[in-house]
């Protein structure tokens, strides 16, 4: 995994950047790109919770509504009883 | 307006506020770093390592809310470590995705088997096989029990992710203590100060709101339950 001529013990290869072996730094890539990809795509991610938040509740909402008419029917229809 | 919810509003006017402030900073203010770390794409890493930061936090919060459950089921602790393991695997996408975009430019891959990327990889994999749990399995109290346990588990790996660098070494550096991942300016490490405080700000209010929605979901099929009850007996 280490290069060759990186530094040797954990402590110190964990305090620098160093490319993986086999791996071009820099090249072929756009810094400018690589960066708005990233942002975009970690708000997307909260973005999409947040919908599924958003869902979640609406969900929720209908299930509260339709407990609320079965509610309503049966204090009608309790009050018919004798 | 309840205290509580004066609370909520206030935490996510102040998420938003700290969000705005770190974005402006980083991009405006914040220098951009030594080409080896990726020169203007090391600005990922002002967001990067705060949701990682966040993903622990929200972490810590699943494995201890799970442990409680465990120990004493309420449907308050298994809303919250549902919740904590959501927002666990937000946070943990965050960083599976962003990082690989910064490693592109500073080690020149996508992806390397580096202990720490494993790990935390680990890490997400085990916060969404709770999810999925609770998702697709019936809401059951074995199944609770058994997301309870995945969530312990997911925890007990978090220190190991975080130690990782040090012990077994690899391409990811140290980003606090040693070297400090190769910060050289005073405002990159204001940076990353105002993110931790932004994605803490971030992690507790996306916690707070899917503990509540979880809890009064909870809530509403048990007086499903107990109107099906009723309508059978009447």
């Amino acid at each position: 995994m280490s290069p060759p001529g990186a530094p040797g013990s954990p402590g110190e290869r964990a305090a620098e950047f160093v490319s993986v072996e086999g791996g071009a730094p820099g090249a072929g890539a756009s810094a400018e790109a690589l960066l708005v990809a990233a942002y975009i795509a970690m708000w997307a991610i909260v973005v999409v919770f947040l919908a599924t938040s958003w869902r979640s509740q609406r969900r929720l909402d209908s299930r509260l509504a339709e407990l609320e008419r079965r509610l309503e029917r049966g204090g009608v229809e309790g009050d018919r009883r004798p | 307006m309840r205290r509580t919810d004066l609370a909520y509003w206030a935490l996510a006017i102040g998420t938003a506020a700290s969000i705005a402030t770190l974005l402006a900073f980083v991009f405006l203010r914040v220098p951009v770093a030594q080409p080896e770390a990726g020169g203007l794409a090391q600005k990922i890493f002002y967001f990067h390592v705060p949701a990682a930061y966040a993903m622990y936090l929200s972490g810590v919060v699943c494995g201890v809310a799970s442990g409680a459950y465990l120990a004493r089921p309420t449907t308050g602790r298994d809303a919250l470590a549902h919740a904590a393991a959501e927002t666990a695997v937000v946070f943990g996408a965050m960083v599976l995705v962003s990082g690989p975009l910064w490693a592109r430019k500073a080690w020149g891959v996508y992806w390397t088997w580096d202990p720490r990327l494993t790990t935390l990889l680990l890490s997400v994999l085990v916060y969404g096989t709770v999810v999925l749990l609770r998702s697709f399995a019936a809401g059951g109290d074995a199944e609770r029990r058994f997301a309870a346990a995945i969530g312990v588990l997911g925890t007990v790996n978090l220190p190991i992710i975080h130690y990782s660098v040090r012990k077994w070494g690899g391409n990811h550096p140290t980003v606090i203590g040693k070297g400090g991942g190769g910060l050289r300016h005073p405002d990159m490490t204001l940076a990353l100060s105002l993110g931790f405080v932004a994605l803490t700000l971030l992690a507790v209010l996306l916690l707070w709101s899917r503990a509540r929605l979880r809890a009064a979901e909870h809530r509403v099929a048990s007086l499903e339950e107990r109107l099906l009850t009723a309508e059978g007996l009447s």
